[in-house]
């Protein structure tokens, strides 16, 4: 799906007009406007991009060779995160779980978005009978929680971080196809659908160039704010050893592991655990910041 | 005694019932536990069913080793003592015993305890319906049983069978009230009826069991320290899979006992002045990973001697078990009668070995991950594994070992499942490794692990590795027909010796009972002899001492 959105060719509404026209003066605002919070969580989400894409700029030791003799070491200048139960340094594991973390949360809320937004678009445009019918079987979908929904994925196709995306995506797809059936009453119902229907534009094309690229608009906030939700689930399957397969360096797996010895060597799970929040963190504060940004814009 | 059986629950259900717990163990002052005489015990394994018959995994013999009695009882020695059947004789051919039945025993609905009752329960555990894969397992020589009178039973076999008496002094094969047993199984399961010291009033599943004194309780076995009921009225049998959940509800006060101590707390435990570590080496066939010889790569014995020498077992006990369990080499655990230390160090890790034998089985070349391949083929190795099942130290152990067989070439892929998935696995023979450990008093245990004869699903499959070996079943039959001592050593050495040298399981640890107990509130707690079972009979409060 396309992420770019260029306001030059889709129109939001009739007052897209007022909106600032100078790349610079966007850019100075976009600066100045921002809280000192935002910057924090915007450096410290690059730093886990950094990590994802490129590993091997913090890799200091191998994450998956073990060494029992040196377990349960506490944090110091050779393992800055201290070593696990099989002497395996955390700090390695931790940032070589960043990848497969980040991508499990893109992917899954990718698959959500794909699932949700066919059925809310569809919704969103269909008559009276298939929108109603879409909308109760969202509703269903809606009465289990988006985990135990997930849950029920790996129930029926097995564990793994394949499944694991798939299953996220479909406990969260409830949710976007929702606010997506919501963004395309508003869009079908604006005026340059009118425009384009006067001007005699087929049915498809309407929907593909001028409903799906309005809707897509705010997606990208919807996107931002998802994956933090997602990393959260599929480190929960992880957790629940339904994910990524020993000997996986998976927060949500790492911290299942560390559990256990919360009390003697804290490090194991804190570490991890820590790393989950910050990338949910990170992403929802950048993502609320950029959702505040767009509806001022607006 | 297998870990491959059936169980409904899964992983999930298990960390659902350990944040419960956690949740628990959160709120409430210290001496929740104890206050109206209830003594809580918190076991580490969930239970499928209460009756003891049906399947067979060692959580159900520690419950059933408190509310049932058993035909027979067993010393710490290993003789043979009356318990229900106050006397019995065995035919010159070994194929007939004869019981006598005390006839003064009721049990706990009512019905009285006769010669019937060995008929019915014997009955129930060979039928195919009861997936008994335990009891019905130790069974196979069975026939029949000839109800004489209300006092005598003549138990048929089809052959000698000299460990009869002794698997009949375990808890698995505890004599259930014949009217229950005549209940749908599940409900069977859910509320068993024996002559034991307690019985049982409610069961939540993978939550808890509720056991009150039976107060007529006339049967106490000669190793139990008192007659006539139980000191305490009242036991709460819970269930924490969690381990540390486990130990900090202990430490808290919310429970008064345990078993599966977790390793890493048991230094901690030790310097505890309030808490009593019992520990008991258990004789069996220790505790492994079974090697599939019915399918590749585990159908080339010199793969299979590869990937033992490519284990390096010591460390992980050092490092995870913190040195609480003793290493075990061979097939049999070192406290198992007709032992030999001689096969302990047969596979110890020789990566030059591993090198050399893979290179001549085919193995020669290597990916660009570094595991081996033949004919574009990965050396992969499947495992599957339920996590919840088993201590948070066998999770770790298993993992180095994963490791260590990668620098060899073998991919090994732990394939986590809840217990019901990995079970249809193992029933199935679809896989390579097994987690796996057999808890029984005698060394008739090779016959159960490594015979042709056990290789049927009987709710699981005993024998994991589908090894098939007339002349290892030749022996281990002949060692059931005499009643030499000497002759019987020397067949079980045999019998050692061929299961070794076909190298069909990593041998990791000898099974232990890891109990722990606050001894501030109560004492003497023991272990049963026949299984080293933790048995509560004998409790008692340490106000009314």
């Amino acid at each position: 799906m396309s992420l770019t959105l260029d306001p030059a060719t889709t129109p939001v509404d009739g007052s897209a007009a007022s909106a600032p026209s100078t790349t610079r003066s966007r850019t100075s605002r976009l600066v100045r406007g921002t809280p000192i919070g935002v910057w924090i969580a915007a450096a410290l989400l690059a730093f886990l991009v950094l990590a994802a894409v490129a590993p091997s700029v913090f890799l200091r030791q191998d994450p998956f060779e073990i060494d029992p003799a040196n377990a349960f070491q506490s944090p110091d200048g050779v393992h800055l995160f201290g070593t696990d139960q099989n002497g395996r340094d955390v700090f390695s594991r931790v940032i070589a779980g960043t990848g497969q973390s980040l991508l499990l949360g893109l992917a899954a809320t990718a698959i959500g978005l794909v699932l949700g937004g066919a059925l809310g678009i569809t919704a969103g445009v269909s008559g009276r009978w298939l929108d109603s019918a879409i909308c109760r079987f969202v509703e269903i979908l809606f009465a289990f929680p988006g985990l135990l929904l997930a849950l029920i994925v790996i129930a029926v196709s097995g564990t793994g971080v394949v499944t694991a995306a798939i299953a996220v995506g479909v406990g969260s797809a409830p949710g976007y196809a929702r606010m997506l059936r919501t963004q395309t009453l508003q869009v079908v119902a604006a005026p340059y659908v009118e425009t384009a229907l006067a001007l005699g534009r087929s049915r498809s094309h309407i929907l593909w160039h001028t409903i799906v690229p309005n809707v897509a608009r705010p997606l990208f906030v919807l996107v931002t704010l998802g994956i933090g939700q997602a990393i959260v689930w599929a480190s929960s399957l992880s957790f629940l050893g339904l994910g990524a397969q020993p000997p996986a360096a998976e927060w949500g797996a790492m911290l299942a592991d560390g559990r256990n010895y919360l009390q003697v060597a804290w490090w194991i799970a804190a570490f991890p655990g820590i790393f989950i929040t910050l990338a949910a963190l990170t992403t929802t504060v950048v993502g609320h910041h950029l959702q505040r940004r767009l509806e001022a814009e607006v | 005694m297998t870990t491959a059986h059936p169980r409904t629950l899964s992983t999930l259900a298990l960390l659902a019932a350990a944040g419960l717990a956690l949740t628990l163990s959160g709120c409430g002052g210290p001496a929740a536990a104890g206050e109206d005489d209830t003594f809580v015990f918190a076991t580490g394994k969930d239970i499928s069913c209460l009756d003891p018959h049906v399947n067979g995994d060692m959580p159900q013999a520690s419950i059933a080793a408190n509310y049932l009695d058993s035909l027979v009882s067993q010393d710490r020695e290993g003789k043979i003592h009356p318990w229900l059947a106050t006397d019995w004789s065995v035919s010159d051919d070994g194929l007939t015993y004869t019981f006598t039945m005390r006839d003064d025993v009721s049990f706990t609905d009512g019905t009285k305890l006769t010669a019937e009752a060995v008929k019915a329960n014997l009955d129930h555990m060979v039928d195919p319906d009861t997936q008994s894969g335990t009891a019905g397992g130790y069974l196979k020589p069975y026939v029949g049983t000839e109800v004489v009178d209300d006092t005598t039973a003549v138990v048929t076999l089809n052959r000698p069978y000299a460990a009869f008496l002794e698997v009949l002094a375990q808890p698995f094969l505890g004599i259930e009230s014949p009217e229950a047993l005549k209940r749908p199984q599940a409900e069977n399961c859910n509320s068993p009826v024996g002559t034991g010291p307690y019985r049982i009033v409610d069961y939540v599943p993978q939550s808890k069991v509720s056991l009150v004194r039976n107060e007529d309780y006339n049967s106490a076995p000669p190793y139990a320290g008192h007659e006539g009921p139980a000191h305490l009225e009242r036991i709460e049998w819970r269930i924490v899979p969690e381990d540390s959940t486990r130990y900090g509800l202990l430490r808290a006060g919310q429970v008064d006992a345990l078993d599966l101590m977790p390793s890493v707390h048991v230094g901690e435990a030790e310097a505890d002045p309030n808490v009593e570590l019992i520990l008991q080496d258990r004789p069996g066939n220790p505790t492994n990973l079974i090697l599939n010889t019915t399918r590749a790569p585990f159908d080339d014995l010199a793969v299979r001697k590869a990937f033992l020498h490519s284990a390096y077992v010591d460390a992980g006990i050092d490092s995870v078990y913190f040195g609480t369990v003793t290493r075990a080499g061979g097939p049999l655990s070192s406290t198992t009668g007709f032992y030999s230390p001689d096969f302990e160090h047969v596979y110890d890790p020789d990566p030059d070995e591993a090198a050399r034998l893979l290179d001549e089985a085919g193995w020669a070349e290597r990916d660009d991950e570094g595991y081996r391949v033949k004919d574009g083929e990965r050396l992969t190795v499947h495992f599957p594994y339920t996590p919840g099942a088993w201590p948070t130290a066998h999770q770790a152990l298993v993992t180095q070992i994963q490791a260590t067989a990668k620098k060899a070439g073998f991919e090994v892929l732990i394939e986590n499942g809840d217990g019901a998935t990995v079970s249809e696995l193992g029933n199935n023979f679809a896989y390579d490794l097994r987690a796996d450990y057999w808890n029984t008093n005698t060394a008739d245990v090779l016959r159960i692990v490594f015979s042709s004869e056990y290789t049927e699903s009987a709710g699981f499959v005993p024998n994991g590795s589908g090894f098939r070996n007339p002349g290892l079943d030749g022996i281990l039959n002949d060692a059931l027909a005499t009643d030499d001592p000497a002759e019987r050593e020397d067949l079980y050495y045999q019998a050692q010796q061929i299961v070794s040298d076909n190298a069909l399981q990593l041998p990791l640890y000898n099974q232990a009972s890891q109990v722990a107990l606050r001894n501030d509130r109560y004492g003497n707690l023991a272990l049963e002899p026949s299984l080293s079972l933790p048995y509560l009979y004998d409790v008692t409060a340490v106000d009314s001492e």
